[in-house]
């Protein structure tokens, strides 16, 4: 099948889109959508995505120490080579080996998820990893000879690209949406399969399907409505104002969303109010916080009657083109004992095994330093993520770490910047598969994974 | 020399006769030429070698007056004026054998007429005079008013002005306006452009709808004392008024303590009560451009002087802004320009390339080609076309080298200053990289500029850029007016960005008042405009809902006020986007599954999660019943006064906040609700104005500003 172009997808979503018609806003929560009937599975899985925005500089995320098996070419002393000024001083880093032997070292933030990795085996390491649309080598890139993602430096659209998996650019929905799509007959209630406690996020906007939202730290549903009759009126009122067809679009618009937010938050508040707290410690940094209202929301899954659940977080500031030892260190360390946090709690839940983690970020960063007032580091490619549930087959690191020689074999230009060598389709195709997506609808949730056909996928689940 | 004359002394000579025939075919041999166009001649050779030919220009005998000039490839200019005899002879002539020769006759016409603006873009019914810029204007030129002649004074051949009469008849119509140049070559202007007829001139004074709507655009909202002065003195006045009023100021740096919550505070202060609400509006938007993020620049030392650049230059030039904003200290921090060296081969670093995209991706030119309307140009393959590449930007990123902070006074400038912010950014040359660089269109800036000669040198290059009209003015078109804009709407900003009337490109002042007088700007002033589904309008951020609430119950707000935290609630904290990328991106979408799969671009959309639309009725309903709490106070007497008559109260909120336009079924909810409240006591009467108030100003009808 050749390459979809960016005309030939999009007319393949608005095909999608007029086959389900124009959603009811009461109507919308109790849907069940007849593309998606699928004989789904009783046991529970949740998939949450920790999106890193900015584009993390995977170099200094996970750095070879000795790796003969993997790359002999590899060593610290080359990666610190070009690192100069940036390079992690090799007794700093979180030691982990590889089943082959191979040695890296994590940076000096990522205490927890290294400790988790070394132990509990529970963390895998997935490298060199990005937005593709067919697999590429060096010479197809630099000839030109293949398609390549849009735009590739630019955060935008990478952010886009790494969140919607269409590397073509363009694309209105997210793969973590329509991965929800496909699942969407498996949860009893309607209560929205993807939750996002990042606000909007593409990741998690499907066809069918859009994000309930929770703020971490925000009351939920509306306030300010007692029970006397005054009070109640007032509330049929407001009501009926959200249903009130003017025949403006963006004002019938922000009536469906209000109407989804109320709905949301009395559901979620409903199910909230029978359970009880969970114990585990979360750190009070945004993402510790994010992951704590996830937390509260898989502990009452089965008073919200859902089976499977998708979940978004994310966490600022890692474009670092200056300040970068710094800032890395307090966002990398911030990711680790959040992740960690959230791993406890999924014990404390029974349902470790049920969870899994996973990050993203717009792209990694290009391994030769850029000057400035302080080291920093330019927009590159592919990168290196984290996946983390009692389910992983962690303690190992997945794909094809990338040679650290500028302009190299693996360099797309003279900077050090990652072609990737496995595609976010394949990342994403192994998560889904785990999650349970019938294989007939792989091809939707992910549309370029064809062009990856016959290629393993990382297995690392 | 005349043509004609060389040719007789050449053939004197005798010395060029041909051995065997030679002859030079000039085609066509006749044509006719509008001034401001182009023609290509082509010219055919036998009988020598080589087969080339020169190419001559002349006048008739006798004739005055410039005859154009042709190219060495043949292609003819004509003048920028119509000789005597209104007729230029080209001749080529073999350069092989100079006797040979042959001609061609052209007659110059006037040039094709365009019309890209008028002044004003209202008229009432009765007399005008108009303004009419545009360009190929010759004497006797006409103006016509939907195909009735005016009367017509040429002042250039890029401005008119005419005067007629608008009938009633014409009345809340768009009546366009074409010129019609006279012959030779008589030609009426094709584009789109309009006036709009007003209604009737009784009373002189601009409706109250009109006038609160308008202020939804111009200002932060409408107020009673705002509302009065646009009807008092018209949109046109208004606006004059508004680009001359004094600038509202931020709090100074040294009175302030380390964090930015006063200057945050000063922002709903100034909204609510400064009288530069254009400016504000405007320099708000520009500062959701332009972005230099308080998450970063984080102290008012930093953040003020950038404020007050946006504010000061919101009315300037646009080349004037992007210099201005590309040297300013805090921008050079937050996008990594100051202390920006260039190439170091020894520690083998590179000039930083963070500014060098930016400037190009968000704050001019975008990503891909746009046409004047907006819409993306696409190759033959139906993809769109990159604006730079990534050579480009390494190219600018060497330009933007060698700028450090300003020297502090008294301090001894060096090579990288210490962090200081007031007034530009100075270059210390050996930082600079003075190798040559290829910008935009095959620009070649030459080795051995300075850091300042290189910048203006990049900075003209990006300017001219035709996307800058439609990049940036349909931004501030969404920012101000309407996230869909129609592409004719665009294109006409766009003209406007590109020439003001007077020949000036990036007249922000132009652009501004055209945005806001624009037909489609001013359609929904008598209610919805469009048939069902009407697609206009755009969701209100939240910073712009809670200064309009504010100002739509006169409240008072003073520096101590908290709102800062209402606004971050909803998902906008004041001068702190999370990134570069603003709040919200100009092109975000909203999901089809809420616009019954149209397909509709609504930035503001992008922070209006469905647990942000409750947040929003939750900050409504703390506002109504529980306060603003510090510095900010409501007055609900004017409001408490008609709870005995609910329909009174409810025609009064609807003056407040919806132009006196709310719909009889949104009203009868309302009148529901209030009457619930039973009683007379003047608790009853307040519960009743708050009720009324909380419905109109939660509801999506008065946060979707259309």
């Amino acid at each position: 099948m050749q390459i979809p172009s960016r005309r030939q997808f999009l007319a393949l979503s608005a095909r999608t889109l007029s086959a389900i018609g124009a959603a009811s806003v009461a109507g919308r929560l109790s849907q069940v959508n007849a593309l998606a009937a699928t004989a789904c599975p009783s046991d529970y899985k949740a998939l949450v995505c920790v999106f890193l925005f900015g584009g993390n500089d995977c170099n200094n995320t996970v750095v070879p120490i000795s790796t003969p098996a993997s790359n002999a070419n590899n060593s610290y002393a080359k990666y610190a080579a070009v690192r100069g000024g940036l390079a992690l001083p090799q007794a700093s880093l979180n030691s982990i080996n590889t089943s082959q032997g191979d040695e890296y070292g994590l940076h000096p933030g990522l205490v927890e998820l290294a400790n988790l990795y070394n132990t509990k085996k529970n963390v895998a390491v997935l490298t060199n990893v990005g937005s593709l649309v067919t697999p590429l080598t060096q010479s197809d890139y630099l000839k030109k000879t293949k398609a390549i993602p849009l735009n590739l430096f630019s955060h935008l659209d990478q952010q886009t690209e790494l969140q919607t998996s269409v590397a073509q650019g363009f694309a209105a929905t997210g793969w973590g949406g329509r991965l929800a799509d496909a699942m969407q007959g498996c949860n009893a209630t309607g209560f929205p399969t993807i939750v996002s406690v990042g606000g909007n996020a593409l990741f998690a906007t499907g066809s069918q399907t859009n994000p309930a939202t929770v703020t971490a730290g925000q009351v939920l549903g509306l306030q300010g409505y007692s029970t006397s009759a005054a009070a109640q009126a007032r509330l049929t009122a407001l009501q009926n104002l959200l249903s009130f067809d003017n025949g403006l679009t963006l004002v019938q618009a922000s009536n469906a969303i209000a109407s989804n937010g109320v709905n949301q938050a009395t559901a979620l508040n409903k199910a909230l109010a029978g359970s009880t707290p969970l114990t585990t410690v979360f750190p009070n940094t945004s993402l510790g916080q994010q992951l704590a209202q996830i937390a509260k929301i898989i502990n009452v899954r089965a008073s919200l009657g859902v089976n499977r659940q998708i979940f978004f977080a994310y966490l600022g500031g890692f474009d670092t083109h200056d300040l970068e030892l710094n800032d890395q260190g307090t966002g990398l360390a911030a990711v680790s004992q959040a992740l960690n946090a959230f791993y406890n709690s999924t014990v404390e839940m029974s349902v470790s095994q049920d969870v899994v983690t996973f990050t993203e970020s717009d792209f990694g960063r290009t391994l030769q330093p850029s000057g400035g007032s302080t080291l920093g580091t330019d927009h590159a490619w592919g990168s290196h993520h984290f996946i983390m549930g009692d389910s992983v087959k962690g303690g190992d690191v997945y794909g094809t770490f990338p040679t650290q020689v500028l302009q190299g074999p693996d360099d797309a230009n003279n900077r050090g910047v990652w072609i990737p060598t496995t595609s976010i389709d394949q990342y994403g195709a192994t998560l889904a598969n785990w999650f349970g997506v019938d294989p007939a609808k792989l091809g939707t949730v992910f549309p370029n994974l064809v062009n990856f056909a016959g290629l393993p996928l990382p297995a690392f689940l | 020399m005349r043509g004609s004359a060389i040719r007789v002394i050449i053939a004197s000579l005798g010395i060029f006769a041909p051995a065997y025939a030679q002859t030079v075919t000039v085609t066509p041999t006749a044509v006719s030429v509008h001034l401001g166009t182009f023609f290509q001649f082509s010219a055919r050779v036998t009988g020598t070698s080589p087969t080339t030919v020169g190419w001559t220009i002349a006048l008739p005998a006798g004739a005055t007056g410039s005859p154009g000039t042709i190219s060495a490839g043949g292609r003819y200019t004509p003048p920028a004026a119509i000789p005597s005899t209104g007729t230029v002879m080209v001749t080529a002539t073999s350069i092989a054998a100079p006797a040979v020769s042959a001609s061609a006759t052209v007659t110059l016409l006037n040039p094709y007429p365009t019309v890209a603006s008028t002044s004003p873009l209202n008229v009432a019914v009765g007399a005008f005079t108009l303004t009419i810029n545009g360009s190929g204007f010759v004497t006797g030129a006409q103006a016509l008013f939907g195909g009735v002649p005016l009367v017509t004074t040429f002042v250039s051949a890029t401005r008119l002005t005419a005067s007629g009469t608008a009938t009633g008849a014409q009345s809340g119509s768009q009546i366009p306006v074409t010129v019609m140049n006279p012959n030779p070559g008589a030609a009426t202007s094709i584009d789109v452009v309009s006036v709009l007829v007003g209604p009737p001139p009784s009373g002189h004074r601009v409706a109250h709808n009109v006038a609160a709507r308008f202020l939804d655009q111009a200002a932060f909202g409408p107020d009673a004392a705002s509302i009065a002065q646009v009807q008092a003195v018209g949109l046109q006045t208004y606006l004059n008024e508004q680009f001359a009023a004094p600038i509202s100021p931020y709090p100074d740096p040294s009175a302030t303590g380390f964090g930015i919550g006063q200057v945050q505070a000063r922002f709903f202060v100034n909204a609510v009560h400064g009288p530069d609400q254009l400016r504000q509006r405007v320099a708000f938007a520009l500062g959701q451009i332009f972005v230099a993020s308080a998450v970063e620049e984080n102290s008012p030392t930093q953040l003020v002087p950038y404020l007050q650049l946006l504010k000061n230059d919101a009315f300037v030039n646009f080349r004037q802004l992007m210099e201005d904003v590309t040297l300013s200290p805090t921008m050079g921090e937050y996008l990594d320009m100051r202390n920006n060296d260039k190439a170091n081969p020894a520690t083998d670093t590179r000039a930083n390339e963070n500014y060098a995209r930016e400037l190009m991706q968000l704050f001019t030119i975008g990503l891909s080609q746009l046409n004047q309307d907006g819409t993306l140009q696409l190759d033959a393959s139906g993809n769109p076309i990159p604006t730079y590449d990534q050579a480009a930007i390494q190219n600018f990123a060497k330009v933007y080298t060698g700028w450090t902070y300003p020297v502090k006074p008294g301090a001894t400038p060096q090579k990288h200053n210490p962090a200081y912010y007031i007034g530009p950014m100075v270059a210390f040359e050996t930082n600079h990289d003075t190798t040559s660089k290829t910008l935009l269109n095959g620009l070649v800036v030459p080795a051995g500029g300075t850091a300042e000669s290189d910048l203006k040198a990049a900075l003209d290059n990006i300017f001219s850029h035709p996307n800058v009209g439609p990049f940036i003015g349909k931004q501030l078109i969404q920012h101000l007016v309407t996230s869909n804009p129609s592409p004719a709407y665009v294109s006409r900003i766009a003209a406007v960005f590109n020439d003001d009337g007077a020949g000036v490109r990036g007249d922000m002042r132009a652009v501004v008042r055209a945005i806001l007088l624009d037909p489609e700007a001013r359609d929904g002033d008598d209610g919805p405009a469009l048939a069902a589904p009407d697609t206009s309008g755009h969701l209100r951020e939240p910073a712009f809902a809670v200064a309009a609430i504010l100002r739509g119950l006169g409240a008072m707000v003073n520096d101590t006020n908290n709102l800062t935290g209402q606004a971050t609630n909803l998902g906008q904290t004041i001068f702190a986007p999370p990134t570069v990328f603003n709040y919200f991106a100009p092109g975000f979408s909203i999901p089809t599954d809420f616009t019954g799969g149209a397909a509709l671009l609504g930035p503001e959309f992008q922070l209006q999660s469905p647990s942000a639309a409750v947040a929003r009725a939750n900050m409504v309903n703390t506002f109504v019943y529980g306060g603003l709490g510090n510095g900010a106070v409501i007055d609900w007497t004017a409001l408490t006064s008609l709870g005995a008559t609910p329909q009174a109260l409810v025609d009064a909120v609807s003056n407040a906040f919806m132009y006196g336009e709310m719909p009889a079924a949104m009203q009868a909810q309302i009148l529901s609700a209030v009457n619930a409240i039973t009683g007379t006591s003047a608790a009853v009467y307040k519960a009743r104005a708050q009720a009324a108030v909380y419905l109109t100003v939660s509801s999506s009808y008065y946060n979707v500003e259309h």
